[in-house]
């Protein structure tokens, strides 16, 4: 036994005992533990295996930059690989397993890479796996990655829930350590809404580990007191639990919150994790600063860990890290530290600071016993599965040290990384020996530890001024509150240069204890030519692992700085992004899985088509009827087939509502519009609906729709549904920044309108019975728009389109009334016939007749190359597109043209993204024609067609082509014909009135 | 955002260099730039947005029409 559990001391309550597991053992620890903690309690120091060497490791912090404690927790469903034991709070019945071993922790075959690790230097797998190329896909990386790795995640659905918030404040306090309390309480009492976030599950930061008095009570009774007056201030938010990970545009923070992760099982009614974001008007970095560890060899020895660790465990936990504990130390903290210990009753037997002629900081009341030895650097540590000693080198002589736990200490590194993830970097203090935090502005600054200071009572007041002074700028007057004396304070020493390196390693000198890089290989990147800070990154993954390097990171600038002899500030640090520690993706998508994953809209007659059987397909964020499903119909093409045939020989109803529809008005709405599209539109009649063709500034097609005049000054524009929204945003900057003299206004009424598509020869007869007004022949031409009064009374608008080639009309009522329109449609078709037919019947309607969509409207197609050449205006001065489509590119007459494809076979079919090839030609893209842009088997002519693009295309009327799909290995001979296939003539578009 | 607000439409018999400059070219310089900007979410107004493209420090805004009708902005 060497860590055990002090008789008295901490912040743990003795009284309630909690149960836990880990690797199957059963262990207990007290409520206020961290899995952590509680193991060591245990003495179960070895809690992981390391990634590349599979080299046995301890827990080597008390938060959450842990490297070392990576665990499994929970099992089934709510397994979660990779926690870290330092932030497991513990409950009754935790279960935790350990990583990356095999068959157990204590013996791990795996560990046979640490002998043969100098075939595993940096960058050996750059050098090691290049060839053959095809083994890397194939042996390689399966194999590597079974051998280095993590903890397995599960591949079950995650049973629990999670949320997102928006929140607001004018001060977000990110820490809640001495610092942070301070500046929030003063924030607080001058009535500022304020948020105090921290990571922690117990508000208090380090003065939760403090041993000196304040005011002479306990630092975690002083802690409490504050808290206790901020919880009950209305405009303070306080969250425990909660890691604020990142800084965005705008001041927002994003923020973790872990609201159910340390339960056994979590209510139903709350979510486990909730992701914040927090819109600050000013925010405070109060985070602290990360002991830095010292780099000397067999530093990872499980019972190896930051002497401020060693300090918490102790003060906060009662703890004892060990029964002979020696400190390793290059500067005065080692020295406080010490003290700390034996404050909490843990015996310090040795002190070891590699400064030479370093002594006992004044005032310091030192462990009894405790032997000092200045000026000695650690060689080599002894012991296998946990450290049973040093060895040191001083002055020559070589010397075993006795101990049973390492607690090291070299200097601080404030937490900066917050406030350099939008690009500013930290910079160098040759006086502090850190990296401080960049300015960036009054919005975010740093203070207390994470700013560079470092005693309690220049924290305490740090935090209180700054919030002072930012309360001032938000127009609020705030006073400084009482700061309390702190008992027997140390001075604040000017560090020492630090110790990058200690001399003399006999073994491997880590510096980044997660990815097992040590410091030959940064020596090697060097080098190798990987010598700048960014590279050596790469080269030797240092900070590339969970943890991103926040023990790791600043030694290994050191280090890099030392074998250049430069300053650290000369070589700078990796850049620091979010997240700053792992957040889950249950965190970050929230409520949106599944089908919540994206927001999909509804047409108002979407319960309408359920009713009808409608099987639904998305289409952008709309969800659309596919085809409507009858009893006995096998599958998705006889639905549609008699869909086609019955709109061909009787009628049918399909829900046209999502095409986008906007409304303009003004004086120079025509004009407007003329500019708008290429075919003209000044002359369009009231009354009268018009195709039209909008083009993009270079002169490919940007979308197509349909133009009606409503009134002299009044017009209603369709967009296709998918292209809605980008059409809207077309005008907008048409109308605002190209022309903003035209006195025009528009607005989308997509969502106001219910419109179907009535089509069928018997469409007139079916829309009769619904509609009052006479809508004969006469009454109601080809290409008519306008008011219609309904049976029911509802007005509506009636557009004579149609897009199937049969006589048709769109209905647009009222978004409301539309179910009941609908089904009024269906009950007075049904005499005839009438079927529900959706998007594919819609589809292989418009392919028969050759009518574009975006298949070929695909952004690379001018209106001549899907036969609409004619429409492009030749008298309009200007339009959008005009000028680029002449230009000799776009006019050029070996251009993919639109062609009509019918199999010689007439039993094959054809595919969409097909090539096409010249007969006889090899199949090759080199000998590419064009390509098939769509297909359907024609259930009107019996047989598979296709619309495609090919080269000169209606020069070729006639000629045989090879549709070649590779991905399929299909080929298919076709014959090229015209794209019209059914009723070329449009005979069938205005018959005489039957009624 | 739609890039450089900085390019005026030509006129329709401009030439094939002044139109080529205003479809495919676009400075994409580091440091102070005028943008287009529309706030999809809300107004639906289209913004010119003098911004500083290596720091993001937004110095002006304008309503787009505005500015080219020539009034206060």
């Amino acid at each position: 036994m060497s860590a055990y559990r002090l008789t008295s001391g901490g912040l743990i309550d003795r009284g309630a005992p909690l149960n836990f597991t880990f690797d199957k053992a059963g262990l207990s620890g007290f409520a206020g533990d961290t899995l952590a903690s509680a193991m060591l309690a245990n003495d179960q120091l070895l809690m992981g295996r390391s990634f590349k060497y599979h080299r046995p490791r301890g827990v080597f912090t008390s938060g959450s930059a842990e490297p070392n404690a990576l665990v499994t927790t929970g099992s089934g469903t709510r397994r979660e690989p990779n926690a870290r034991a330092t932030m497991v709070e513990l409950h009754e019945g935790l279960t935790a397993i350990s990583q990356n071993r095999w068959p157990s922790l204590k013996h791990d075959l795996g560990a046979i890479n640490n002998l043969m690790s100098p075939l595993f230097s940096a960058g050996f797998y750059y050098k090691t796996f290049m060839w053959p190329s095809a083994f890397w896909e194939k042996l390689y990386e399966p194999v590597i990655r079974r051998a280095a790795g993590l903890g397995r995640t599960t591949l079950k659905r995650d049973p629990d829930t999670y949320e997102k918030v928006w929140h607001f404040c004018d001060l977000l306090v990110i820490g809640a350590g001495p610092t942070g309390l301070m500046a929030a309480l003063t924030a607080g009492r001058a009535g500022l809404r304020v948020v105090l976030a921290d990571e922690d599950f117990r508000l208090g930061g380090s003065f939760l580990c403090e041993t000196q008095m304040l005011d002479g009570r306990p630092a975690s009774v002083f802690a409490q007191d504050l808290l206790e007056e901020l919880s009950a201030l209305p405009n303070v938010t306080l969250l425990p639990r909660t890691t604020v990970f990142g800084w965005y545009d705008d001041n927002v923070f994003g923020a973790v919150e872990r609201v159910q992760k340390h339960v056994a099982i979590p209510l139903d009614k709350l979510p486990v994790e909730r992701l914040w974001r927090i819109v600050a008007k000013r925010a405070l970095l109060a985070t602290g600063a990360e002991e830095r560890p010292l780099v000397f060899g067999g530093n990872d020895r499980p019972g190896v860990m930051m002497a401020s660790a060693a300090v918490a465990y102790a003060a906060r936990f009662g703890v004892a890290v060990g029964r002979r504990v020696a400190v390793v130390t290059a500067s005065d903290s080692g020295w406080h530290s010490a003290a700390a210990l034996a404050r909490c009753g843990v015996q310090v037997s040795t002190l070891i600071d590699a400064r030479p002629g370093a002594v006992a900081p004044p005032g310091l009341v030192l462990p009894e016993g405790m032997r000092q030895l200045a000026g000695a650097q650690v060689v080599d540590t002894l012991g296998r599965l946990r450290v049973e000693g040093l060895v040191i080198e001083r002055a020559g002589y070589e010397e075993r040290i006795d101990c049973d736990a390492v607690a090291i200490a070299g200097g601080f590194n404030p937490r900066v990384h917050l406030a350099c993830q939008r690009g500013a970097k930290p910079s160098w203090s040759e006086p502090l020996q850190a990296f401080l935090p960049p300015d960036v502005g009054p919005a975010f600054q740093a203070a207390g530890a994470a700013a560079g200071v470092w005693t309690l009572s220049d924290c305490l007041r740090d935090g209180a001024e700054k919030a002072l002074a930012l309360a001032d700028e938000l127009g609020r007057r705030a006073s400084l509150p009482d700061l309390p004396v702190v008992d027997d304070e140390a001075s604040d020493s000017t560090p020492a240069a630090p110790v990058w390196l200690m001399p003399g390693a006999r073994s491997k000198a880590f510096v980044d204890f997660q990815n097992d890089v040590h410091a030959g290989d940064l020596a090697l990147a060097l080098r190798e030519g990987f010598g700048h800070v960014e590279h050596a990154k790469r080269y030797t993954t240092n900070a590339m692992a969970t943890d991103q390097g926040k023990l790791s990171g600043v030694n290994a600038s050191g280090l890099l700085a030392a074998m250049k002899g430069l300053s650290p500030d000369k070589v700078g640090i990796t850049t620091y992004r979010p997240f700053y520690t792992p957040v889950s993706f249950g965190a970050l998508a929230g409520a949106g899985r599944d089908e919540e994953a994206v927001a999909h809209r509804h047409s108002p007659l979407h319960g309408w088509a359920k009713s009808e059987g409608a099987v639904f397909v998305e289409a952008g964020l709309w969800h659309r009827p596919a085809y409507f499903a009858r009893p006995g119909e096998n599958g998705w093409r006889a639905s549609v087939e008699r869909e086609v045939t019955t709109v061909r020989q009787a009628v049918g109803l399909c829900d046209v509502s999502t095409l986008g529809k906007i409304e303009l008005f003004g004086p120079d709405a025509a004009e407007f519009l003329n500019r708008l599209y290429c075919n003209p539109m000044l002359k369009l009649p009231v009354g009268k609906a018009r195709y039209g063709l909008m083009l993009r500034e270079d002169g490919m097609v940007f979308d197509d729709g349909t133009v009606s005049r409503l009134g002299h000054q009044h017009y209603l524009i369709t967009t296709t549904t998918g292209m809605a929204a980008k059409v809207m945003s077309h005008m907008e900057h048409a109308a605002q920044v190209l022309w903003p003299f035209l006195n025009v206004r528009f607005v989308s009424v997509t969502e106001q309108w219910a419109q179907m598509s009535l089509a069928g020869p018997k469409a007139r007869a079916v829309l009769q019975a619904v509609v009052e007004d006479d809508i004969g022949r006469a009454a109601v031409p080809p290409l008519a728009a306008q008011t219609v009064r309904l049976r029911s009374g509802v007005k509506g608008r009636l557009f004579r389109i149609s897009f199937s080639g049969e006589l048709a009309y769109e209905l647009a009522v009222p978004a409301g009334h539309g179910p009941a329109v609908a089904r009024a449609l269906m009950a007075a078709g049904q005499p005839h016939g009438i079927t529900a037919y959706g998007l594919e019947a819609l589809n292989v309607l418009r392919i028969e007749k050759g009518h574009v969509t975006h298949s070929e409207l695909d952004g690379r197609t001018t209106p001549d190359d899907v036969g609409l050449g004619r429409m492009l205006s030749q008298q309009k001065a200007d339009f959008i597109g005009k000028r680029m489509s002449e230009r000799y590119g776009l006019t050029a007459a070996d251009r993919a043209q639109l062609v009509g494809l019918v199999p010689v076979d007439r039993s094959r079919t054809m595919r969409a993204g097909a090539h096409l090839l010249r007969e006889g030609a090899k199949p090759s893209t080199l000998n590419d024609q064009g390509h098939v842009t769509s297909a359907c088997v024609s259930p009107t002519l019996g047989h598979a067609i296709a619309l495609a693009l090919l080269k000169s295309g209606r020069e070729r009327l006639g000629e045989r082509v090879i549709v070649w799909d590779k991905l399929h290995n299909e080929e298919v001979l076709a014959e090229v014909v015209s794209p019209v296939f059914v009723d070329p003539d449009n005979s069938r578009i205005d018959p005489e009135d039957l009624a | 955002m739609t890039g450089d607000a900085t390019r005026l439409r030509p006129a329709s018999d401009a030439s094939d260099e002044a139109w080529h400059a205003y479809v495919y070219l676009r400075a994409n310089p580091k440091g102070v730039h005028l943008e287009h900007w529309q706030h999809v979410g809300g107004c639906r107004r289209f913004l010119v947005v003098e911004r500083n493209t290596a720091t993001h420090d937004v110095l002006s805004v304008a309503d787009a029409a505005e500015l080219a009708r020539g009034g206060a902005a």
